[in-house]
């Protein structure tokens, strides 16, 4: 098994296309935001702002690392580099719970997804194998990607449309304690304590589920 | 902030739990009792009919308004009590379909019909859901569930690669679901169904909320298979066991439709989110022209029974689409949709139990040359399959006719050019359908067949038939007192 042995070139010809719809759509919101912002109401609001907001710019900033790492996920052909990007992604999407105070998902998120998760997708990864690779020639679906372009472009532009008319609100207000393991537990265990029950049923599903389907596959080895 | 699990709520909620605990009696018993040929489905069956009981006597002894459960996490009305009963009777039937075809086709039973009851629950938690956070639970449940059944015939490659794609694609919608979920507690800080419905009533035209809206109509839209996200519905409809197609066209899509319109009428209902060149209702307009069009067009040149029924499933949604469109201009005109959800359910379930019927071990018999000369050597069963065919293209005396002419009708209550004109373009949509309705008749009755069909003989089967068959009659010739139920079935009453 030598995965992590295969050199990717850097100059990938074939994802180019779904990379840049990729793209496309992950900046279509960063690019109206900014769009946003030029709005009369928005640029005096941005006046009577402090002129360096450093909680907003470490959001920035792990935004920015979340959507790197998730592009550079999508268009790894090597399964296990793509897995590899995939934990800076997590890791990336912790430093953003973080930055909106949200300090206990983000510690779960690190240990989770991060580590539990990405274990097991490490391990199915190398359980499956280096599986016959797809050739995807450019033209290949070309239909079907101009349509998926088509259909970003339409909704981007609307989407920008929209907000150039009207900024968007504020957010709700969190309160005091917001994300800490006392004021979660309490929501937890509280509000949502029927959900919380419920979700027990969902995972249930999913073990009754998994059994069904691999239990086939052995059943077909004994038959074969 | 109080604890809030009241005893007392759970009375309430007793169907639910029940079907849940249920489900895992049924696991318990195929774990002792074994795999094959225990009829395990029906102890579904007997759970199902104990907790459709629990269903009625909540439904006569409910009290107006809605009784909101657990701090508002679920919603007991009249609205949610009826569809109860829908998937309830849905499930029975396919219970019943069912264990007679998994014997046949050998699959494992226990766990078939487990996580069929669990399915059941799934749907019912997604329409009495008061909270957005209940809901997705109840579709995940739901779709989880329905994945695996899907996937879940033995040595099929085509059932694995229908439960794979309908997973791939039901995972996206849940990604956008819940993104839009994040919206609108993002602008109100709440995922209360009421809270948020006040709140984002005063604030029209604010672009996250209008985004969020989109992203969760979106998901709902590719439950449902509405035309830009039905891709996946002919290939997995086609590649699950037919009882679990049958189940999908039936229970999935009248949950789905549920939840559509308790979203629209509950949540989206105000006036700056219907109207106007940002409100859902002129989208779902224009999806319902494409959804029946698309998928009766596309059904036209199927020679694949079962495929050709997935497809008619789609345009059957574009229509429960004006439904959805008729409940936004009016939430008092509930009770045409309803029928309407009712007289397809059953429909398609008896037209499903056909083409279970029909296939024998590791021969499925789902094309047209297939069906040749059935009517000779089984008369009932194709009288049956084309009283389904008539009822789905809408002819009557069948129950197609009455949903359609009721809906119809309530979509002409408006008085206004678009409406007259989405009427039109559906009434053009089922006189074409008719052309391909017409195909398996035909095949049955005016062909002769190379080799008389082997189907399946257990009585179960037979039971099915004749019961759906009895309700299309029922349902098309005195449809007064389901439609007055129907009536009754009103959010929030």
């Amino acid at each position: 098994m030598d995965l992590l042995s295969q050199k990717t070139p850097l100059s990938q010809r074939r994802p180019f296309i779904s990379s840049l719809m990729a793209t496309i759509a992950l900046l279509v919101p960063w690019l109206a935001t900014s769009v946003a912002w030029a709005t009369p109401q928005a640029a005096a609001a941005a006046k009577t702002a402090p002129a360096f907001n450093g909680a907003l710019w470490t959001f920035y900033i792990f935004g920015a690392l979340t959507i790197a790492g998730a592009l550079l996920t999508i268009t790894r052909r090597n399964p296990v580099t793509a897995a590899l990007w995939l934990v800076f992604t997590l890791f990336a999407t912790a430093g953003v719970y973080l930055s909106l105070h949200a300090t206990f998902m983000a510690a779960i998120q690190v240990l989770v997804y991060a580590g539990a998760i990405m274990v097991l997708f490490m391990f199915v990864v190398m359980m499956v194998g280096n599986t016959e690779r797809q050739e995807f020639g450019i033209m290949r679906g070309l239909f079907s990607k101009v349509v998926a372009l088509g259909a970003i472009a339409l909704l981007g532009w609307r989407l920008i449309s929209l907000l150039m008319r009207q900024a968007p609100a504020k957010a709700a207000m969190v309160s005091d304690g917001y994300g800490s393991v006392h004021s979660m537990g309490g929501v937890l265990f509280r509000e949502y304590l029927f959900p919380f029950e419920a979700i027990s049923v969902l995972l249930l599903v999913a073990i009754v589920g998994a059994v069904v389907i691999s239990r086939r596959s052995t059943e077909e080895k004994e038959e074969v | 902030m109080s604890f809030s699990l009241n005893p007392a709520d759970f009375v309430h909620l007793a169907p639910v739990l029940f079907l849940t605990v249920w489900a895992c009696l049924v696991l318990l018993a195929s774990a002792i009792g074994g795999g094959h040929g225990r009829h395990y489905g029906l102890l579904a069956i007997l759970g199902l009919i104990l907790s459709g009981l629990g269903v009625a006597l909540s439904w006569v002894q409910h009290v107006q308004p809605a009784t909101d459960l657990f701090a508002g996490m679920m919603v007991v009305d009249r609205f949610a009590l009826f569809l109860d009963m829908i998937f309830i009777i849905a499930g029975i039937l396919t219970a019943l379909v069912a264990d007679a075809y998994l014997e046949e086709h050998r699959f494992t039973e226990g766990e078939f019909f487990a996580l069929l009851l669990l399915s059941i629950s799934g749907m019912m938690m997604m329409v009495h859901a008061g909270d957005l956070v209940m809901f997705v639970i109840g579709l995940e449940t739901m779709s989880l569930a329905i994945y695996a059944l899907v996937a879940s015939w033995p040595g099929q490659r085509r059932s694995a690669e229908a439960g794979f794609k309908y997973f791939l694609m039901g995972a996206v919608a849940s990604a956008f679901l819940l993104y839009g979920i994040a919206l609108l507690y993002g602008v109100t800080g709440t995922t209360n169904l009421a809270k948020l419905a006040g709140v984002i009533n005063g604030k029209a035209g604010e672009p996250l909320v209008l985004v969020g809206m989109f992203m969760i109509l979106g998901a709902m839209g590719f439950k449902v298979a509405l035309v830009p996200f039905h891709m996946w519905t002919p290939d997995a409809y086609e590649g699950a066991p037919t009882p679990v197609t049958g189940f999908m066209a039936a229970a999935v899509k009248a949950a789905g439709f549920g939840a559509l319109l308790r979203l629209v009428a509950g949540l989206f209902s105000a006036d700056a989110w219907t109207f106007g060149s940002t409100g859902w209702i002129n989208i779902f307009w224009v999806l319902s022209v494409l959804t029946m069009t698309i998928g009766n067009i596309s059904a036209l040149r199927q020679n694949n029974v079962k495929r050709m029924l997935a497809y008619s499933s789609i345009a059957h949604a574009g229509y429960l689409l004006i439904g959805v469109v008729v409940v936004g201009l009016d939430p008092s005109q509930m009770g045409a949709v309803l029928f309407y959800v009712v007289a397809y359910a059953v429909t398609t379930l008896g037209a499903f139990a056909v083409v279970a019927w029909i296939g024998s071990r590791d021969v499925e018999r789902t094309t047209l040359e297939d069906w040749y000369g059935v009517a000779k050597h089984h008369p009932a069963v194709a009288l049956a399959m084309m009283l389904f065919l008539f009822s789905l293209g809408g002819l009557p005396p069948t129950a197609g006719f009455f949903a359609k002419f009721y809906l119809f009708k309530a979509a002409l209550s408006f008085d206004s050019p678009q409406m007259l004109t989405l009427v039109l373009i559906a009434i053009a949509n089922s006189v074409v359908s008719m052309y391909y309705y017409l195909r398996p008749i035909v095949a049955m009755y005016f062909r002769e067949g190379a080799s008389a069909p082997k189907p399946l003989t257990s009585f179960s089967v037979y039971w099915v038939l004749g019961i759906t068959s009895a309700l299309v009659l029922i349902l098309g010739m005195a449809p007064d007192a389901t439609l007055a139920w129907a009536a009754q079935a009103l959010m929030g009453g």
